[in-house]
């Protein structure tokens, strides 16, 4: 097994990894080299797939609008769960990060006076949605793509999966790495690391999230013994395409689209009467779950699946080409239906993990609840829980975390390379028991399919952690998922080539959900009361007196562990939710 | 030198003049001016002679240069079929996937057919991840994020460069099958799996980002770049491209040449160009006025053709070409003055 | 590092087939040129050879119709692409269709744009049998 040498590795070519390579390189002058490894094609990240905006206060004076007033939209929206002074950074921050993205190259949607164009978002109580058609995080990507393709200090090293992360004595050593084309592991050894893999919606199977998602990023921290935050809180994304799964932006319904239930009514007059079809996520995804369970909801003829719909009819072609053009593209492609003319089959899916490794507010990694560092190692982005958005995240301001945070964190590696002069070494047998783990996996010679295991996984994790949880079904899915670890142990690996092993990529992937989906179902258990994003059947209702705070767990030998962080308030106190 | 001066006269006038010419020369010879037409003939001809060389030297010298491998014929190794699965739901059908693997070892395309389960909303990519959880494992492809924005799952199926996410199976059926195989227009891996580190080079080097002189602003910004909405149209449709590789795979210029930089890279090329935020201006032109740049582009549309989001290429080289040229008159008319 | 093993086909112009099954007209566009090529070098030595020789200014004339048949393709792409620049790539284009329908053109002069290059094709291919019938024969 080789080794190799850099300053700053960064995991992940999302838009948060590749923001930090490009502010790293800045703060630096280009004199740290800098490792992208990216289990894809850098530019194929799931953050492609981000459709309605980025949040993000830009003309205050003409809009009305101020950052106070976004930080209280995502604090009300997190459901009181969000660290506020990270919330205050977010809001100060976002505004400069969509101009960075304006000299970059993305082509946002503009206004008749030359401005950058805003639209309304849920739970935003002013439209404050900077846009680029429904493809902002594609022309995102794109732009930082090609801004760090053109930066010489920057290796990127594409189709290379991390399979392990090495912390030695509470400091970050290295990944190790398989080469995916050729099939050889290698060590990429660092003085810093920036984890930016996103999130795991990919442990249930009707998802908006792509084959891709698979959290790897969190279950390597997870696995190395450092503890996550807040795994319960999974984001439902009220409008996904039935049957695929695929993303309905949330700016069709902040363009101004309806939803409708088998009686033709807007029933989210019942649910959230003052923002309708703009409440945050959580309430219109419980409040299309109630209308089906009500028998409200139509039921699709290939895949079985209830479904309420999305109207989009009367908002024109205009509007629908100029800014919605993606949408009408995939429902037409994917299940020949026209927005323009016809309501489309919606219904929620797992979109987004608010949980993720316990940062501090810069993105350090912390190796307790509050106060212990692992030097030298960030977790930015979806992966990372800052925690701004609490128990529900609202639309658009994951864009502004990634790229805020990708900032901070590029900045501060800069600045810790230059205080930081020592080296880390590694012994032989190091090399050894982590280029033996990929050929012990190889060997095996088990009986199950592996890809089995997943489906069952994700079956579980539909069928018992969606929107509405209850006990009895969150301790069966507790049950089944050991037992699939069980069988985890006994798998079969058909595939025993060098180059571009799939079979192996994906044995590595199952192992990660199946490390991740015991963390949210230990968290999901434990927490008794419903917040934002985690509803229990058997809690109704929020409990601020023992349960605002943040749920930390721990992998021991045999199980997890569980912890609590406190949440940090600063001005606003909370109060109860109603839009 | 160039290559816009070289290529015009030799290549496009004649392409106008030649015909022209024989025009003329048939119509005198009709109206009885036989002195006259054995002069646009004569005329003619040289003009052939020019635009055959020059013809020779853009597809048969540059061609030469390149190193020629041969793919062996496809042979059948596992000849799998519909009957092997049972019990489709009602609404579903079994529809044979004929997979042109390409094997590293024997260096050959080897065909493996597999009966898959498909209802009406099944595309490809849901096809051959049947195949691969379901009945072989060993499969390899790219895929990710299976709504046709990623640019992952590019192959070839039914002979025509696709997503494979955005094709659909019963929509698409040719003779009861679909047949999957590799883009042959980039270097081969696995199976359908190709190699992409040349396409990300030749993307490279047409320099696409956007040029800035004020570096303090770019990096830490304070205001917009103000940006109308025509000026926006200008270069939209061409900042779409997901660098799927398709355009190349169905380039036939590509396929026989591999000197030219292809239609993803031109198409790059224009889309920075146009950007009214850019300050690199003009020097984008030179950068690609060259045999390997805008004119290799024979402009056989392929890559629009394939292009799965309206990107077309074909029509960015084209917008190239003529930039160049008219950028060039604009050049001479100010040295004259 | 490995290095990748790779195996590339591309750089023979049989590679020219595949363009058959998606894209028929520009495989004949290809193929034409490739051969117009060699036909155009051939064509100008056997019309010098025309001063000494009557039976190669006979064969000059066929030679001619088949220059002609060659070039039919070419002038139709070439008149192609003047069209979709001149149309900002409506006519004869692939441009994304949200973009195109909502572009800014004079959507009442778009056919002249459509119908140019066919006429000028018919009129070229009209030259042909014009040819054919008072010189050659």
């Amino acid at each position: 097994m080789e080794t190799l040498d850099f300053d700053l590795t960064i995991l992940g070519s999302g838009i948060a990894g590749l923001t930090a390579a490009i502010h790293a390189t800045n703060a630096s002058k280009g004199n740290i080299k800098i490792a992208i490894i990216t289990k894809l094609h850098a530019m194929r990240s799931h953050s492609v797939s981000a459709e309605g905006g980025i949040s993000g206060v830009l003309y205050p004076d003409e809009t009305n609008d101020s950052t106070e007033l976004h930080a209280y939209d995502t604090i009300k929206g997190s459901d009181y769960l969000a660290d506020q002074d990270a919330v205050e950074l977010l809001v100060k921050n976002a505004p400069t990060e969509v101009r960075f993205f304006d000299h970059i190259g993305v082509s946002w949607n503009r206004d008749d006076k030359s401005h950058i164009q805003q639209r309304a978002f849920g739970g935003m109580s002013i439209p404050r949605t900077a846009f680029a058609a429904d493809k902002t995080g594609f022309f995102m990507m794109r732009a930082l793509y090609d801004e760090v393709s053109s930066m010489k200090n920057v290796s990127i090293f594409h189709e290379h999966f991390a399979y392990s992360l090495i912390v030695e004595r509470k400091k970050f050593v290295g990944f190790s790495v398989i080469d995916l084309a050729t099939g050889s592991s290698s060590l990429f050894k660092a003085k810093t690391a920036i984890i930016a893999t996103g999130g795991a919606s990919r442990l249930y199977n009707f998802t908006t999230t792509a084959h891709s998602t698979t959290g790897d990023g969190i279950a390597l921290a997870y696995k190395a013994g450092l503890p996550l935050k807040d795994m319960e809180f999974v984001q439902f994304h009220p409008t996904a395409l039935v049957p695929n799964g695929i993303l309905i932006t949330e700016a069709a319904r902040g363009e101004g689209g309806y939803l409708l239930n088998s009686k033709g009514e807007r029933f989210m007059e019942k649910y959230a009467k003052s923002k309708m079809e703009l409440a945050p996520r959580d309430i219109v995804s419980r409040a299309i779950i109630s209308e089906i369970k009500a028998g409200n909801g139509f039921k699709h003829e290939g895949s079985g699946l209830e479904y309420i719909n999305l109207d989009l009819t009367h908002l024109g072609e205009k509007i629908i080409n100029e800014r919605l053009p993606m949408i009408k593209e995939i429902a037409q492609k994917s299940i020949n239906l026209n927005p323009v003319k016809e309501l489309l089959p919606v219904r929620p899916a797992a979109h987004f993990t608010m949980g993720g490794i316990n940062t501090d507010i810069f993105g350090r990694v912390l190796a307790d609840e509050e106060k212990d560092f692992v030097k030298g190692l960030w977790a930015i982005g979806e992966c990372g829980c800052v925690s701004v958005h609490g128990s529900n995240r609202l639309g658009s301001n994951s864009l502004s975390q990634c790229s805020v945070w990708g900032r901070i964190a590029g900045n501060a590696v800069a600045k810790y390379l230059e205080l930081d002069k020592s080296s880390n070494s590694t012994s032989n047998e190091l090399l050894k028991s982590e280029e033996r783990k990929i050929l012990n996996l190889l060997e095996k010679k088990g009986n199950t399919n592996p890809y089995f295991i997943k489906s069952e996984l994700q079956k579980t994790m539909d069928e018992n952690l969606y929107v509405y949880r209850n006990r009895e079904d969150m301790m069966r899915a507790r049950r089944r998922i050991a037992d699939l670890k069980e069988a985890f142990k006994d798998i079969y690996i058909q595939d025993k080539g060098k180059i571009f092993n799939t079979n192996l990529r994906d044995v590595l992937e199952i192992e990660n959900l199946l490390e991740l989906a015991e963390a949210v179902t230990a968290c999901a258990i434990n927490r008794r009361e419903s917040r934002g994003a985690h509803s229990v059947i058997e809690h109704p209702r929020r409990d601020d007196v023992n349960w605002l705070k943040h749920t930390i767990i721990y992998k021991t030998g045999n199980g997890t562990g569980i912890a609590y962080a406190p949440v940090r308030i600063t001005h606003w106190k909370p109060e109860p939710r109603v839009y | 030198m160039k290559e816009s001066w070289v290529s015009l006269p030799t290549i496009y006038v004649p392409m106008v003049g030649v015909p022209i010419l024989l025009f003329a020369y048939t119509v005198s010879i009709v109206a009885g001016f036989q002195s006259i037409g054995r002069i646009l003939l004569a005329l003619s001809m040289v003009g052939l002679f020019v635009f055959g060389v020059s013809g020779f030297r853009d597809v048969y010298i540059n061609h030469w240069n390149g190193k020629r491998t041969r793919l062996r014929p496809a042979v059948t190794i596992n000849k799998g079929s519909a009957a092997d699965v049972t019990l489709p739901r009602a609404e579903a059908k079994i529809v044979n996937f004929h997979v042109n693997r390409f094997n590293p070892e024997t260096q050959r395309l080897e065909e493996s057919v597999y009966g898959v389960e498909t209802d009406s909303f099944s595309n490809v990519l849901d096809g051959l991840l049947k195949i691969k959880t379901e009945s072989d494992p060993t499969l390899s492809m790219r895929y990710s994020c299976r709504m046709g924005i990623c640019g992952s799952c590019g192959m070839v199926i039914n002979g025509k460069p696709s997503l494979a996410c955005e094709t659909n199976v019963w929509k698409n059926l040719r003779e009861d099958k679909i047949t999957v195989a590799p883009m042959l227009g980039h270097p081969l891996l696995r199976d359908l799996v190709t190699d992409f580190d040349d396409f990300f080079e030749r993307h490279l080097f047409v320099n696409p980002y956007l040029f800035r002189n004020d570096l303090v602003e770019k990096y830490h910004p304070t205001v917009q770049y103000n940006q109308t909405k025509e000026e926006l149209d200008k270069f939209l449709p061409f900042s779409d491209c997901i660098m799927c590789g398709l355009c190349l795979d169905a380039c036939p210029v590509v396929n026989t040449n591999q000197e030219f930089i292809g239609p993803q890279a031109l198409s790059q090329a224009y889309r920075y160009y146009a950007d009214s935020r850019d300050e690199a201006g003009k020097t984008r032109l030179d950068h690609v006025d060259l045999l390997k740049g805008v004119w290799d582009c024979e402009f056989a549309a392929s890559c629009s053709d394939v292009c799965p989001k309206g990107v077309d290429p074909a029509f960015a080289i084209q917008l190239l070409k003529t930039e160049i040229i008219k950028n060039d008159f604009i050049k001479r008319k100010e040295s004259k003055s | 590092m490995e290095n990748k093993t790779t195996y590339d086909v591309r750089g023979g112009q049989r590679n020219l087939k595949r363009q058959l099954s998606f894209n028929r007209e520009s495989f004949i566009h290809m193929a034409f040129y490739r051969v117009l090529i060699i036909v155009s070098i051939i064509s100008f030595f056997v019309f010098l050879l025309g001063f000494w020789f009557a039976w190669a200014s006979r064969l000059v004339d066929y030679l001619v119709v088949l220059v002609w048949i060659l070039f039919i393709p070419q002038i139709f792409a070439f008149l192609k692409g003047i069209s979709m620049v001149g149309s900002k790539g409506i006519e004869f284009g692939h441009l994304n269709e949200s973009y195109a329908s909502a572009l800014k053109v004079d959507r009442n002069i778009l056919f002249i744009y459509r119908l140019a290059p066919y006429i000028t094709t018919g009129i070229f291919v009209f030259g042909l049998g014009l040819f054919i019938l008072g010189v050659l024969l």
